[in-house]
């Protein structure tokens, strides 16, 4: 097992091969990846981005492949940051229907993959930005959104790094990062360039896994070797964070901690719910404070 | 009238245009969902486009002898057709067409044991209300004129094509043919999600090329209207063996809806050979147990005496035996006895044998039909961009009328899993979108499909351990009050 220090800074290349990677993809690869990529190119993992390439022709396969448990996940987690920017910015947003819940918003998905995350998003009244690392993930989201006419002008992909974005200044209503913060070698630096790119009373949404026995006996032994319900080699369990880490990341990054929630998988149904077990999957919904507090402590 | 008709077959779509969802089929499952998707709330800005074969209906002359096409819409079904809107069932009832039934009794027509059961157990006021077919559709159309769904009448989807897998996220495509004046128009339309409504042969199931696996029963269904001698509200139900004959009240009540399933031969001789009188008469000893239909154990009714003695008896010894297994038990096991009200509930006298009404023709201008019949169920109801409804997804026995009940069960069903992808943003075509429809489709008619398939193939055994065995079993039921109930509970629709 490949063991890494949780935040061990590497260097890495920048985008440009990764286009070249991208475009001599080889479909008879066999399926390598679960979750997405990351997006910041400081602290993104080749291994990582490499291996999520490779499958980017797949991201929209819902019943079968590597990212067909990211779908059944994907409903749930939709639900969870829905819910929770409804609460959170209801001033705004409370007269909105349902299927408009974010109207008026502006979000960004970091690390977005093929766009599983970020299109739920864009068709519940959200402006999203979405960005990936991987010039192949990006291209797939594109292509994919384009098919849906329903989705013009809500969604812009790009590839860029989030500090690359932090670096111009923008700022969005709420930053996603889901099932992304395992798989890049500095969460620490990943995670206050997200602090970043929250406006002052925005929010931060993580999700990831926990650090547990239980969580390595069913995302690694289980849902890896197992079952092959994700392929061999997507999860790291050195890299997988503990909630009190999360909040730790959050909080270092200007964000407080104010929601945590489990997500449990129902095998027989192949479905997902909010729980309050996080032994496994959570996700955190993290607060921007209003006046923007300076806490330097890099 | 006229015009507002014939404005609603000119549908000005032209080639290439995007519909939400497009319903092909104009049947009651496919209108009811056309309905349902305006009114909630999640889903009613979807422009939904319903492409029916069919003219527009008619609606049936207010003092025109019921139809016999007819069925007994559960509670359930009601309140389905209540969510298609707030006028639709006070449309259906307007001109007292419709007769509510409060009690149901099904006898075994060999060996004599029955079941009955009314909706005041379960604190209900009906079991459900027989209706005719075309009233519910002449109601829902003119609910669909009202919300403004696009209905195109006269057409066919001629071809309709569901994305590839390496293109995924694009849309489906339809091909509608419309009929205009004797000319042929014919426009493709792309759509988020093509829904099958149109009926057990589907011409879109069989070009998505989804396979059905089921069985014919080598049996017909004959229908038809009599006149009973008195206004009754039960349903009443014999098992013979040759298939079940079924007596549902219809309009004032002194009408009644006859289904009568039956061998293919015997279908054919009462469907078109005999008279409306004979008809009459044939139906009046089935139920009553008179002549070619008398048990062959037993000469009529009057002389089931050993059973109506023994249902009594265990009407006695019912509630004591209650009491001293549980005081039994609760010594064995060293806990004090809880005394509770299900006691009581228990033992409530098993309901007597009644007999149905005494039965007369109903006149010359009543039709009589026969279908035949099958089970059958479609091996996945969801494809990316496409789910199966109604009788294109499933066809069920139909003992109680339930192929329409769980055709709009499918309607609410389908239009609850949309509602629910819209909530959380996923596209309403996609197989994520789908998959709940097709869980709870599946896990509502599967045992109901099962329940009618069994009960047909019980009640056919003629031997006569197995009819004696049946009827005490049956005897067993009725003497039992949380049975009852929970039989009544399902035949409400679940509800």
């Amino acid at each position: 097992m490949r063991r890494r220090a949780l935040d061990a800074a590497r260097a890495s290349p920048r985008g440009g091969r990764t286009a070249e990677r991208a475009s001599s993809r080889s479909s008879a690869t066999p399926a390598r990846a679960r979750a997405r990529s990351s997006a910041s190119a400081g602290q993104v993992d080749p291994n990582e981005r490499a291996k999520f390439e490779r499958d980017a022709a797949l991201w929209w396969n819902e019943t079968r492949g590597p990212f067909a448990a990211l779908h059944a996940m994907n409903p749930t987690r939709v639900a969870f940051v829905r819910d929770a920017m409804r609460e959170q910015f209801k001033e705004t947003l409370g007269t909105n229907a349902m299927r408009d819940a974010l109207r008026g918003t502006r979000v960004l998905d970091v690390g977005c993959g093929g766009g599983i995350f970020a299109e739920s998003l864009a068709r519940l009244g959200a402006d999203v930005t979405a960005i990936d690392a991987g010039l192949a993930n990006i291209e797939i989201a594109r292509a994919h959104a384009a098919r849906d006419p329903g989705l013009d002008g809500r969604l812009r992909y790009e590839h860029v790094a989030a500090e690359a974005l932090g670096d111009r200044g923008e700022t969005f209503d709420a930053v996603t990062s889901l099932e992304v913060i395992e798989h890049v070698s500095d969460p620490m630096g990943f995670a206050k360039s997200l602090g970043k790119l929250v406006r002052p009373g925005g929010a931060l949404f993580l999700s990831t896994i926990n650090r547990t026995a239980r969580s390595f006996a069913f995302a690694i032994v289980g849902a890896e070797r197992a079952l092959g319900l994700v392929p061999p080699g997507t999860h790291s369990f050195s890299k997988f964070l503990t909630p009190g880490e999360v909040a730790l990341l959050a909080s270092r990054s200007g964000c407080e901690m104010r929601e945590l929630a489990g997500m449990v998988y129902d095998p027989i149904r192949n479905t997902w719910a909010l729980s309050t077990d996080v032994q496994i999957n959570f996700i955190a919904h993290c607060v921007k404070a209003k006046e923007s507090t300076k806490k330097s402590k890099d | 009238m006229l015009s507002s008709i014939s404005r609603r077959f000119a549908s000005t779509a032209t080639s290439g245009e995007i519909r939400d969802v497009v319903i092909v089929g104009g049947g009651v499952a496919g209108a009811a969902l056309a309905c349902a998707l305006r009114r909630n709330e999640a889903t009613s800005d979807l422009q939904v486009m319903l492409v029916d074969a069919n003219d527009s209906i008619k609606r049936p002359l207010k003092d025109a002898k019921p139809d016999a096409r007819c069925v007994a819409l559960t509670p359930r079904s009601r309140s389905v057709l209540d969510a298609c809107g707030p006028r639709v069932w006070a449309r259906i009832t307007e001109n007292g067409r419709v007769r509510a039934f409060d009690s149901m009794q099904a006898w075994d027509g060999v060996g004599g044991g029955h079941v009955s059961y009314a909706a005041s157990e379960l604190g209900a006021e009906a079991l459900g209300h027989v209706v005719e077919n075309s009233l519910i559709l002449e109601a829902l159309e003119r609910e669909m004129e009202t919300l403004g769904v696009e209905r195109v009448g006269k057409a066919s989807a001629s071809e309709t094509r569901a994305p590839r897998e390496s293109e995924a996220g694009a849309l489906a495509e339809a091909k509608i043919s419309v009929d205009e004046d004797g000319k042929t128009r014919e426009f493709d339309v792309r759509a988020r999600l093509i829904v099958a409504a149109d009926g057990p042969k589907s011409a879109v199931r069989k070009s998505a090329g989804i396979k059905i696996a089921g069985w014919g029963y080598g049996q017909r269904a004959v229908v038809g209207t009599v006149r009973t001698d008195r206004a009754h509200s039960t349903a009443w139900q014999r098992f013979l063996p040759t298939g079940p004959i079924a007596l549902l009240p219809i309009g004032d009540g002194t009408y009644s809806n006859v289904v009568w399933t039956t061998t293919p031969s015997e279908a054919k001789r009462l469907a078109e050979d005999v008279s409306d009188e004979e008809f009459a008469q044939e139906v009046h000893d089935a139920l009553q147990g008179l002549g070619a239909y008398k048990s062959p154990f037993q000469e009529n009714f009057d002389r089931f005496a050993t059973l109506r003695f023994f249902e009594d008896a265990v009407n006695q010894a019912y509630k004591p035996l209650v009491r001293v297994t549980r005081e039994t038990v609760s010594r064995a096991v060293g806990v004090p006895v809880i005394e509770s009200a299900e006691e009581d509930t228990c033992a409530e006298f098993a309901p007597r044998f009644r007999y149905p009404p005494f039965v007369s023709p109903a006149g010359t201008d009543t039709k009589r039909g026969s279908f035949p019949l099958s089970t059958h169920h479609a091996l996945s109801l969801t494809k990316p961009r496409l789910a199966l409804i109604g009788d294109a997804a499933h066809v069920v026995h139909p003992l109680g009328g339930q192929g329409l009940n769980l055709g709009l069960r499918d309607a609410e069903l389908l239009v609850n899993a949309i509602a629910r992808a819209r909530e959380l943003g996923q596209d309403i075509g996609s197989a994520s979108a789908l998959a709940p429809y097709a869980r709870a489709s599946v896990a509502a008619n599967v045992p109901m499909m099962a329940a009618l398939d069994g009960l047909q193939k019980l009640f056919s055994a003629e031997t006569y351990p197995v009819t004696f065995a049946r009827s005490l079993g049956l005897a067993a039921v009725n003497a039992t009050a949380p049975v009852r109930r929970k039989i009544a509970w399902y035949a409400m629709g679940g509800a």
